[in-house]
């Protein structure tokens, strides 16, 4: 065992000197850093309808009403709040007075809540005055996490799990390029200790960045911890093992920073846009779990909006994940054994 | 402590890299393998030292097949000097001899100051990153490498490649020094200096056959022409004269002033080495 | 001097077919339609979704007609209800006690929560009064001002993102990766001495990257806009295109230059994707507004690709003669590290 550290301590102090790992290793701390003191974002626009206007064409109780129920962005011209409602970067609602109260105008490519709310705001809007009884209830979330800020935390937290692979595939590529690749095959060695140390070097790499990254942006209940541990630990080993995939299909450099950059897109892109488009009862919801960062990533969401009782779904995935990538990797070295 | 039958092996289906080696090699003998590139020599140490396999014909090191003897006792029993320095560029000297000597029973493996020491390291680099050192210190580090566990058998591929003419003699002394250990060493090399003061025996392959196995001196005078060509001065004009063997043996007097050199004719090992592979040291 | 120019761009051209980027190239076009075609399209947020927990039979919905209420669920117990809404999208009406109650859980956002409320008294109103509230609008009330529907626009704007990185990150890695391989091989070295400008040997390489660029963004478009439809924006397309393929290769040469090695070029690749694409992808995708976000210069090459796909032609002249601008002085600063690293190589 003691041996086992000192050679995994050279391997980390070998890492250690590789700009790239330390960069990687850093990164996703700064971005937790630069989340936490950014003041000018505006991290209150997710989730929320977004209406415009023309200044001064609403009275100010429909203005009133209006911020009541979402964002209200005030135009100069007709022509202007046209331009925005047009914007294919926003679901922005044109809000304009009639006879009757008001009237809405749309692009006609929103998406259909959105589209659906610019059809019966007017409707809404007259329902206001109705006095119909009834109680409400609110159940807040146990989070102090807004939209945009939870969602930046989690896709920083993610990226530095999944950049875990990095370590241990840029040690092997290194190891390629610098022949040590080579040494290791007539080194007293068997292939179960150079998977373990392989797998350790990835694993806490990504262990050790989403660990200082989440002490830096996350603060949560004693309860949700042992869910945010479990995530951490699946999703680094995750990535570790991928990190041995892509150390090992590489021939170089080159091609090893190709696949992690394809891999990055491919892990962090379906998640992100899954999750602020699909509704989770979407039939095509469940594809995006096709990724295991999909498991990471709703998982912190989950844990970021104080649900504890839900990661335990996206943990079981991860799982799942990590448990085919161990069998297919451990076939790969089983069939090269064989060859050999 | 190696013996090698009929050794074959094929990159693909059309691409025959080794055709029926016959080889042994005793145990404390260092063995010159010798041969032009893409002969065979690496391949054959590749077979030797486990990294090639799907060889044909029989191997064996240690007394026992390769195939089969491929463990870790196996790889604590050998040690590599590859062609080129492979090393962890990041990590010092020190910091790559103490990781790779990890690897080894703690009771066999050397002390890696005074190894270093004794390959001349410089100090002052003792602790510097290896992508710092010059192509002959970072020879120097893998050599220790290779010797770090103090190996039974050791192969050395090139290993005075990169070095200053007192470095090969150093190396040169080093591996002398193993010899008188006990070590058995496998040398691949172009260096027909090396191969000549170090090897007991060497073997010439080429085109995937050994063309000749022998000592270098037996080599070389199997191959000799018997002649003696003398330099000498005659009434102030200088001249060259062949003598024969035999002539020699029987005593011969020529008119002459002064004899100024006496050349015997006998090959070089390079002059072996270019006739039996047909080509020459690249 | 400029005879050899043809020769460099033969060889360049040869060395991007022969390396793996062409490949990569092909794999994310292959990649990115799929997405495009099999998953983004098919993106849809749904309305709020109601619950109903009524025991008693309370409400006059059996009686009504279908249509408005039809994101009305019935649930069998509270705990159902509950459950249900734990989306923190979700609405649930309780009619199980005297008064009706809306449950929900807070979606994070207060004016989101209010929405939901006012939906939900809309259903309420139905269930409770049989009054239509969320029946759609008449035409007088809603007027649709865009030109592309939901997929049109879905498509459009995917691709252009698509397009946007592509060029930006990856055009940038091929050359860059060319360009070291030249360097490893020591052959920067030898342009030096051949009689060819030194500008000859940058010009090539865009030359080259600009011709795949453009024929990337043509076969995207194509693929994922429909032939006609493509057709249509694509003079404004290739206009962006070529600017930001432009932009991209010189600063990806400048970089694999200067730096000398491909670690150290990695380094600065992976700073570039996190902190430049990333903002303006949050930006152009989300919405999400920063104030600072219009000093970043990638965020003005984003929009006019952008407005390029939605068919309107970015006119502005101060745009065009900043992107010309910026090009010549990059190809300048290009040329004066390329001519050092000769005379340092050599």
């Amino acid at each position: 065992m003691r041996r086992i550290m000192k050679r995994l301590t050279y391997q980390l102090k070998n890492l250690r000197k590789d700009k790239l790992c330390l960069l990687t290793f850093l990164l996703p701390i700064v971005v937790g850093i630069v989340i936490n003191v950014l003041p000018t974002m505006n991290t209150q626009t997710l989730g929320e309808m977004s209406f415009g206007c023309v200044k001064s064409d609403l009275p100010a109780k429909t203005v009133r009403w209006l911020r009541e129920n979402g964002t209200l962005t005030e135009y100069g011209t007709l022509g202007e709040l046209e331009t925005a409602v047009n914007d294919p970067a926003t679901q922005m609602i044109g809000v304009l007075r009639s006879e009757n109260g008001i009237r809405t105008l749309l692009s006609g490519d929103e998406l259909k809540l959105y589209e659906t709310t610019g059809k019966t705001l007017p409707r809404l809007y007259d329902n206001r005055m109705n006095k119909i009884a009834f109680s409400q209830t609110i159940v807040p979330i146990r989070s102090n996490y807004d939209g945009l800020k939870s969602l930046l935390i989690v896709i920083t937290l993610v990226t530095a799990m999944f950049m875990g692979c990095t370590f241990n595939s840029m040690n092997i590529i290194g190891e390629k390029e610098d022949g040590v690749a080579l040494v290791n095959q007539i080194l007293p060695m068997g292939t179960g200790d150079y998977i373990l140390q392989k797998l350790t070097l990835g694993f806490i790499g990504g262990c050790a960045s989403t660990a200082i990254c989440a002490f830096l942006c996350i603060r949560i209940a004693p309860a949700q911890i042992p869910p945010l541990f479990l995530l951490i630990v699946l999703s680094a080993y995750t990535a570790s093992l991928i990190g041995l995939f892509i150390g090992y299909f590489s021939s170089g450099l080159m091609t090893g920073i190709v696949y992690i950059k394809i891999l990055m897109i491919l892990f962090l892109a379906p998640p992100i846009i899954f999750y602020l488009v699909v509704p989770t009862d979407n039939v095509v919801f469940p594809l995006s779990y096709l990724f295991p960062s999909s498991a990471a990533f709703y998982g912190l969401m989950d844990v970021l909006g104080g649900q504890a009782h839900r990661p335990w779904l996206n943990l079981a995935i991860l799982a799942g994940h990590a448990g085919l990538l161990s069998g297919i990797y451990f076939l790969i070295m089983a069939k090269k054994r064989k060859r050999q | 402590m190696i013996e090698v039958k009929n050794l074959t092996f094929s990159y693909g289906k059309e691409k025959q890299a080794l055709h029926g080696l016959d080889f042994t090699v005793d145990d404390g003998e260092i063995f010159g393998f010798l041969g032009p590139n893409g002969s065979g020599k690496s391949t054959t140490q590749k077979i030797l030292t486990g990294i090639l396999n799907g060889h044909g014909g029989f191997v064996s090191l240690f007394g026992q097949e390769v195939t089969s003897a491929r463990t870790r006792e196996f790889f604590q029993k050998i040690g590599v000097l590859f062609e080129f320095p492979y090393l962890y560029t990041n990590l010092s000297a020190i910091d790559n001899l103490n990781y790779f000597a990890s690897f080894y029973p703690e009771r066999q493996v050397r002390d890696v100051n005074e190894l270093l020491e004794q390959l001349e390291f410089k100090k002052d680099f003792l602790k510097k990153p290896v992508s710092s050192y010059s192509k002959g210190m970072r020879q120097r580090v893998s050599m220790a490498r290779a010797l770090i566990s103090n190996p039974r058998l050791l192969f050395l591929d090139e290993p005075t490649s990169g070095l200053d003419p007192s470095g090969a003699v150093l190396f040169r002394k080093i591996i002398e020094e193993e010899r008188r250990k006990g070590t058995t060493v496998f040398l691949t090399t172009h260096n027909m200096v090396d191969a000549d003061l170090l090897c007991d025996r060497v073997a010439f392959i080429s085109n995937g056959n050994i063309v000749a196995l022998d000592t270098p001196r037996k080599l070389k005078e199997k191959n000799s022409s018997h002649q003696t060509v003398i330099d000498y001065l005659y009434r102030g004009k200088r001249e060259e004269k062949t003598v024969e063997a035999a002539e020699l043996e029987e005593g011969f007097f020529f008119p002459h002033d002064e004899i100024l050199s006496i050349h015997s004719q006998e090959p070089t090992l390079e002059d072996m080495f270019i006739q039996y592979t047909g080509r020459g040291l690249s | 001097m400029w005879k050899g120019f043809t020769h460099l761009l033969k060889k360049d051209l040869k060395m991007m077919l022969s390396g793996k980027f062409f490949l990569l190239a092909l794999f994310s076009l292959v990649l990115y339609s799929c997405y495009i075609n099999l998953v983004y399209v098919n993106l849809e947020q749904e309305d709020y979704q109601v619950y109903l927990f009524d025991p008693h039979g309370a409400s006059a919905r059996q009686d009504a007609p279908s249509g408005q209420n039809e994101h009305v669920t019935d649930v069998g117990s509270r705990q159902e209800l509950e459950n249900a809404c734990a989306d923190g999208v979700s609405i649930g009406i309780d009619l199980s006690a005297g008064t009706p109650e809306i449950y929900m859980l807070s979606s994070g956002t207060q004016t989101a929560d209010h929405y939901r409320t006012e939906w939900g008294k809309a259903v309420l109103t139905k269930i409770m009064d049989e009054k239509a509230v969320l029946s759609e609008t008449t035409d007088h009330e809603v007027e649709i001002i865009g030109a592309f529907d939901k997929e049109q626009k879905s498509r459009r704007e995917i691709t252009c993102e698509f397009l946007f990185f592509e060029l930006s990150a990856v055009g940038f890695l091929g050359l860059a990766s060319i360009l070291f391989k030249e360097k490893q091989m020591g052959v920067i070295r030898v342009h030096g001495i051949l009689p060819v400008h030194k500008a000859a040997f940058i010009l090539s390489k865009l030359c080259v990257f600009l011709l795949s660029d453009l024929f990337f963004a043509i076969l995207l478009t194509f693929i994922n806009i429909g032939f006609g439809e493509g057709l249509a924006i694509l003079p404004g397309i290739l206009a962006q295109a070529g600017i930001l393929s432009l932009v991209m290769a010189l600063v990806g040469f400048l970089c694999a230059v200067w730096l000398p090695d491909f670690k150290q070029f990695s380094l600065f690749y992976l700073v570039l994707a996190v902190f430049i694409t990333t903002p303006v992808f949050l930006a152009g995708q989300t919405g999400v507004s920063w104030d600072w976000i219009i000093f970043h210069p990638m965020y003005h090459l984003f929009t006019a690709m952008k407005s390029a796909y939605f068919g309107v032609a970015t006119t502005s002249f101060p745009f065009y003669s900043i992107c010309a601008g910026t090009t010549a002085l990059l190809f300048y600063i290009a040329y004066r590290v390329l001519a050092r690293e000769m005379t340092k190589e050599g």
